[in-house]
């Protein structure tokens, strides 16, 4: 069966990070401008 | 999508699903035109228009441009899970609390009656800790310190002179429930940067008081509204709600709550069952799903209408594990969890566990903060357990497509309700359909109406279809 081309088109988004460029927090406390450490 | 027919006597790596090829899960996200394919060790996925799904499954493209950066998506995903170090720390200075939460993850009767630290032990904890700190980072950074508690503020001079003396290496934050934040401690905490975070549960004090109250049963509501209003455009604000069975109905008025009140950022955490006054307040799981949902389409709306966001900060956290697993800010949805890697905790006695929900199970404490170096308790068999949990040791979790997305928390309520902390989450099948709504978000184009703003600062985007 001839299928009809799709108008949409495929999504992927995948970013990584530079090192101790990102942030990490607490689930129970959320800090907005901690640091991530590698 | 034009199909390339793989040669099927060829090398298997350049097919899915067989051999040295690349696996692929195919997941129904809820959406009328898109379908997850996800290759789970890498958390790496395509949203695929439904009518060509196969055709990307069966072709080989997929396979050769998922080879192509295989290496770089799973060294992403490696070092977040097992690259970093610690470098925040939840500090009791008290085990007492001022109030009698139903859920609270510390033993009622040591909130009621329990210890408290003196201000002379709290210096030397934070003495201790900045020394394994400036040893272990890297020149420059600054870990975190949080105050938490029970109550942090009833052992008030012993937080005050601890972030006065530590105030430029440490960056201080404190969680309370402000019962006794006044006007004289938030001048002191705003003058000295530190973050406040305060909890709130309900839009209404007849809904907040169900669950945090004082231990004659009376309702705080209103005072943590006032706050809530004083320091709304304090940049250093955030907001906790915990989602139980007495407040999940309410959480799309909630966020219209926190939205008119001009909060930016705000916790809805599930209720973990590390205690059981926890236990008896979990929300049914479909539930759940059901008004969280409804709490994000309306955080959705009023910034559509407003152009002011409301950033849920969980469910912005499962997001950016989806399109980046590094950049993630919380450490409960990824396995290992932070506990005792990315973080610890410190109890009023000085006990080390690896996390706050691990303070009031024993068998998980390292030993003490004012006995043994830092560096040993870290490594100790009662840290292990936790920061060697994997999801690929786990049935189901071994098997799930989402698996990275959820890192089946929480291992200090998994071992509560279990008994052993190889088993799934408890809340296993609301993750799963958060997940599903994570991707029916990037499918609608909104992914950066969820998160804050500037996510993508600092990082670099991998380029893979």
């Amino acid at each position: 069966m001839q299928k009809e081309p799709s108008c949409k088109k495929a999504i992927s988004i995948r970013y990584t990070c530079a090192p101790n460029g990102d942030q990490v927090g607490l689930s129970h406390y959320l800090m907005a401008d901690a640091k991530k450490a590698k | 999508m034009a199909t390339k027919t793989p040669n099927l006597e060829g090398p298997s790596l350049a097919m899915v699903n067989a051999g040295a090829g690349p696996h692929f899960d195919v997941l129904e996200v809820g959406h009328p035109d898109y379908v997850a394919l996800i290759n789970a060790d890498t958390a790496f996925w395509v949203l695929s228009p439904r009518e060509e799904a196969l055709d990307y499954l069966l072709g080989g493209e997929l396979p050769e441009v998922f080879r192509e950066k295989e290496a770089r998506l799973a060294s992403d995903l490696h070092n977040v899970r097992f690259g970093l170090l610690p470098s925040a720390v939840y500090f009791n200075p008290t085990e007492r609390c001022n109030l009698d939460c139903g859920y609270c993850y510390l033993p009622r009767e040591a909130r009621r009656t329990g210890r408290d630290m003196e201000p002379a032990k709290v210096l030397e904890g934070l003495s201790v800790l900045s020394e394994f700190f400036k040893k272990k980072l890297p020149e420059g950074a600054r870990p975190q310190l949080v105050f938490h508690g029970s109550e942090p503020l009833l052992a008030k001079d012993a937080v005050f002179q601890g972030i006065a003396q530590y105030g430029d290496y440490f960056r201080f934050g404190v969680q309370t429930n402000a019962v006794l934040l006044d006007k004289n401690a938030r001048d002191f905490l705003v003058a000295h940067g530190a973050g406040i975070g305060i909890s709130l549960d309900g839009p209404t004090a007849e809904i907040a008081d169900r669950s945090r109250h004082t231990w004659g049963g009376r309702g705080v509501f209103a005072g943590t509204v006032k706050v809530l209003e004083e320091l709304h455009d304090y940049p250093g604000l955030n907001v906790i709600t915990t989602v139980t069975k007495e407040n999940v109905r309410h959480l799309p008025e909630l966020v219209e709550f926190f939205h008119e009140r001009g909060t930016a950022n705000v916790l809805l955490n599930p209720v973990r069952g590390t205690q059981s006054g926890g236990r008896s307040l979990m929300p049914d799981q479909e539930e759940l799903a059901h008004f969280f949902f409804r709490a994000l389409d309306r955080s959705y709306e009023l910034y559509e209408q407003t152009g002011r966001k409301l950033v849920v900060g969980n469910f912005a956290n499962l997001l950016l594990g989806l399109v980046a697993p590094g950049a993630r800010r919380l450490m409960c949805d990824i396995s290992p969890c932070g506990g005792g890697r990315c973080f610890f905790a410190v109890g009023a006695a000085g006990e080390v566990a690896p996390c706050s929900e691990f303070l009031g199970l024993p068998e998980f404490h390292g030993g003490n903060l004012f006995e043994t170096p830092v560096a040993e308790l870290l490594a100790t068999p009662a840290f292990k357990r936790v920061t060697t949990r994997v999801v690929e040791q786990l049935d189901p979790c071994k098997q799930c497509a989402v698996r990275h997305f959820c890192g089946a928390p929480c291992p200090a309520e998994v071992y509560a309700i279990n008994g052993r902390l190889e088993a799934p989450a408890p809340n296993c099948d609301f993750y799963a359909s958060q997940a599903r709504y994570a991707f029916r978000v990037i499918a609608q184009g909104r992914l950066d109406a969820f998160l804050w703003d500037g996510w993508k600062d600092g990082l670099e985007e991998i380029l893979v279809m």
